[in-house]
């Protein structure tokens, strides 16, 4: 944790727009890809209860966006912050993770890991507090602020009735952020909060052209055809490209893998993926199958 | 006159000899049955009166004492009717051969018309009469093949109480009833179900391979219709051939059961599925004078508990000992049996309360809150049971349907291989399979490699593995090693082990 760069609110480095927000952080505790900060980005936020119909479209939405080189941020909350993260690093693109806690106290535990994996695939890790100041319910609100104050606008994904969802998104309105909304379905709980942003005039989006639509600056060409997104992000040894390169987006059974794979039998692909499962590359997901971390 | 007849009665898979001493003489006409019958046993006096009376013999007004002996034991069951007939009738002297009757015991159950009817239990009778120097049974004709298992006994089949009659008063002939064991054992070799039949899947067949070839517990966990019922179902087909002694020892409990449909041997390994609303009780055995469960009536064969997540946490929980033990000891008022209980636990559950987790056909409805609460009913315990956890993809069930996978013969060729190396290896240790490994055994036979060792701990860092795991891990890697026929444990058996962990590693 050496690597920890404060970034008060007088420097330089300190991004402009969340300068402009009500209540802006005195100081940012960073960890990663400073270049982040300042770079246009869109927010994935949503329920930590995510349905697989929230999964699945928060994944396709994340990949999209990753594909166009614009950066995901997002609260590394578990549900759909995790799943936003995964995606963009899945698919070799930037991600900003901001932290209800403090680095000594990486919050939620379960996400070490991938907080790891932000830091290592050249992400950035943000958070008001010091090292170590540890989560609780006020400070997640508070780091909602500045998820959206880093974004140009906030995609919700999915979310209960007056959950910490809707007050990111009225944050955002108040900050000035666009604030757009996935349809939500009409016979789950997690739909009726999107669909109430939706009435209350969020962007409602089904595409990503919905969203490139929304912000001239993405129309950019310098933002788009990135050339991050190369087989190159992932430096894996030759064995496993291949399965890696089955693996990317999706999450596979390991018959489902094999025959994907040219050549390899049964045997030899449960022995690529333990092996690979050893290393930190891929995992094992209850009932669904393989997935890169 | 006093007349004694020998008969046997069963406590548990033990017989034990009946002397059905029968004294007839003047007095108050009465009944008496002694010697701690239970009810079945005392209404037997009305049924064998009425059946004397119906084969036209005439019942006098007496004083019948009927003691069973040994006097301190309770006796249960119908199965010793026939024999205080014979008794009765040889007090009366209708029956008046110079048969002594020594060395034969009298099994049967007696209908008012004089018809003998068949009893539970034959098999494991015959079997313990052999130890006690009996060389006849008499028993009732639907259960003479079942007797005539045994061999050595010169098994007479009857139909009627008069049969009887005429039968010790030499007046006809009863042919031995005899079975060809060998033909039985052939005849058995068609099966109704082959892996054949089942396309793709190769995870979890190869799974179930290395748990048929160790005898390893396996837990299926995958989403419903995605096969995993018929997979366990076909299991049997490749465990490891059985032997007579197995057979035996499988209709003997069966017997007891009263389970045994067709009155014969038993070539095949049981398979069991009781429902998942099953109690404790159903599941090891119970009752007044206990009866075996489903673990003893799958012994030798394959348990399988379809939803395990279904069934009560109680039940569950007496798996515990029969599973460690492969006995199982059932105490009741009436008597403390203990009955053996070697099978194999499959087990399936669904990956989420939905069910639909990773499905192709079906969304899952399920939160992610549920997702959590469902893997903390996964306790340790629970798992502790468990050799081998393995994902079952969903699939498209057409394609399961058609033919074109591997025959469970040749698997079976594999298993039986892997097997015949286990029981050499383990010649004189007392074990049989590499499930059975004890910690001091697993050290001696399952050693690593550094590449391998350094593998395993690593592993143990970076996936989170319990301790418990560690044991099943070299268990399933010794297991997998001797399907390659491969003398040492090395990293790919050892790597396609910590695969078989799934939910340890979650």
């Amino acid at each position: 944790m050496t690597r920890i760069q404060e970034i008060s609110i007088d420097s330089d480095l300190y991004p402009e727009k969340l300068r402009n927000i009500k209540k802006p952080p005195y100081k940012l505790y960073t960890i990663g890809n400073l270049e982040l900060l300042n770079k246009p980005s869109i927010a994935i936020v949503g329920t930590r209860h995510i349905t697989e119909y929230g999964t699945r479209n928060c994944k396709n939405f994340a990949q999209k966006i990753t594909e166009q080189g614009i950066p995901i941020i997002s609260g590394m909350a578990i549900g759909t912050d995790s799943v936003a993260h995964k995606t963009a690093l899945e698919f070799g693109g930037e991600t900003i993770a901001v932290l209800p806690s403090g680095f000594d106290n990486v919050y939620p535990k379960e996400n070490e890991k991938l907080f790891q994996k932000i830091i290592d695939k050249n992400g950035l890790v943000v958070t008001e507090y010091p090292p170590q100041v540890s989560a609780n319910s006020a400070r997640f609100l508070e780091r909602n602020r500045i998820v959206s104050g880093l974004s140009e606008g906030v995609l919700v994904i999915e979310s209960a009735f007056r959950s910490g969802t809707s007050v990111t998104a009225k944050l955002a309105y108040q900050q000035g952020r666009v604030v757009m909304a996935l349809p939500g379905r009409l016979d789950n709980s997690f739909g009726v909060g999107v669909n109430k942003l939706i009435q209350n005039g969020a962007k409602l989006v089904t595409d990503i052209e919905d969203i490139i639509e929304l912000f001239p600056q993405f129309m950019n060409k310098k933002w788009k055809n990135n050339t991050y997104l190369q087989e190159s992000f992932f430096d894996v040894k030759d064995e496993y490209s291949e399965i890696v390169s089955i693996l990317r987006g999706k999450v596979l059974s390991v018959e489902e893998i094999v025959q994907k794979t040219k050549e390899k039998n049964l045997r030899e692909t449960i022995n690529l993926l333990m092996n690979m499962e050893l290393e930190g590359i891929v995992e094992e997901k209850l009932g669904e199958g393989y997935t890169l971390i | 006159m006093l007349s004694i007849v020998k008969s046997m009665s069963l406590q548990g898979l033990e017989g034990i000899l009946i002397n059905v001493e029968v004294d007839i003489s003047a007095g108050m006409p009465s009944w008496e049955v002694v010697g701690l019958p239970d009810t079945s046993i005392r209404e037997s006096k009305e049924r064998v009166r009425t059946a004397i009376k119906n084969c036209g013999i005439q019942v006098l007004s007496r004083k019948y004492i009927i003691n069973l002996s040994p006097a301190n034991i309770k006796k249960e069951g119908s199965m010793l009717d026939l024999a205080i007939a014979v008794g009765i009738l040889r007090s009366m002297d209708v029956i008046s051969s110079d048969d002594d009757l020594e060395n034969t015991i009298i099994v049967g159950e007696l209908s008012l018309n004089g018809t003998i009817n068949k009893v539970n239990g034959i098999l494991p009778i015959c079997i313990e009469a052999l130890k006690y120097g009996i060389k006849r049974v008499i028993v009732p004709k639907e259960n003479a093949k079942e007797a005539a298992i045994v061999g050595e006994l010169d098994v007479v089949g009857v139909s009627s109480l008069t049969e009887v009659i005429k039968y010790l008063n030499d007046e006809i002939k009863i042919e031995k009833e005899v079975v060809d064991i060998q033909k039985i054992l052939k005849n058995n070799r068609l099966k109704k179900v082959d892996f054949i039949e089942v396309k793709g899947q190769e995870t979890i067949k190869r799974a179930l391979e290395i748990s048929a070839a160790g005898g390893h517990n396996c837990l299926m966990i995958g989403s419903p219709g995605s096969g995993k019922t018929m997979m366990a179902r076909r299991l049997p087909t490749i465990l490891p051939d059985l032997t007579f002694e197995e057979s035996l020892e499988i209709t003997k409990i069966h017997s007891i059961a009263g389970k045994l449909d067709n009155n014969n041997l038993i070539t095949e390994r049981p398979f069991r599925s009781p429902h998942h609303t099953i109690s404790a009780n159903g599941l090891i055995g119970g009752g007044k004078i206990p009866k075996p469960g489903e673990v003893s009536l799958s012994h030798y064969g394959v348990l399988f508990l379809d939803e395990l997540l279904e069934f009560n946490k109680n039940t569950l929980e007496v798996l515990r000992g029969p599973l460690e033990d492969r006995i199982v000891t059932i105490s009741r008022v009436g008597a403390s049996l203990t009955y053996p209980c070697n099978f194999m636990l499959v087990a399936s559950m669904n990956p989420c309360p939905c069910g639909y987790l990773g499905s192709k056909e079906k969304e899952c409805t399920c939160t992610q809150k549920q997702k959590e609460h469902y893997k903390t009913k996964l306790s340790g315990p629970l798992l502790d049971r468990f050799d081998i956890h393995i994902q079952v993809p969903s699939v498209d069930y057409k394609k399961l349907e058609s033919k074109s996978g591997e025959s469970s013969e040749n698997i079976r060729t594999r298993v039986n291989n892997a097997r015949n190396i286990q029981l050499d290896r383990y010649a004189g240790t007392g074990i049989y399979s590499n499930s059975e490994l004890t910690p001091r055994l697993i050290e001696q036979y399952c050693t690593l490699d550094k590449e391998s060792s350094d593998i395993l701990s690593m592993s143990f860092q970076k996936l989170n593995l319990s301790a418990r795991a560690y044991s099943k891990i070299l268990k399933v890697a010794r297991t997998i090693a001797d399907l390659d026929e491969s003398e040492n444990i090395q990293k790919i058996h050892l790597l396609e082990a910590i695969q078989y962990r799934s939910l340890d590693r979650l």
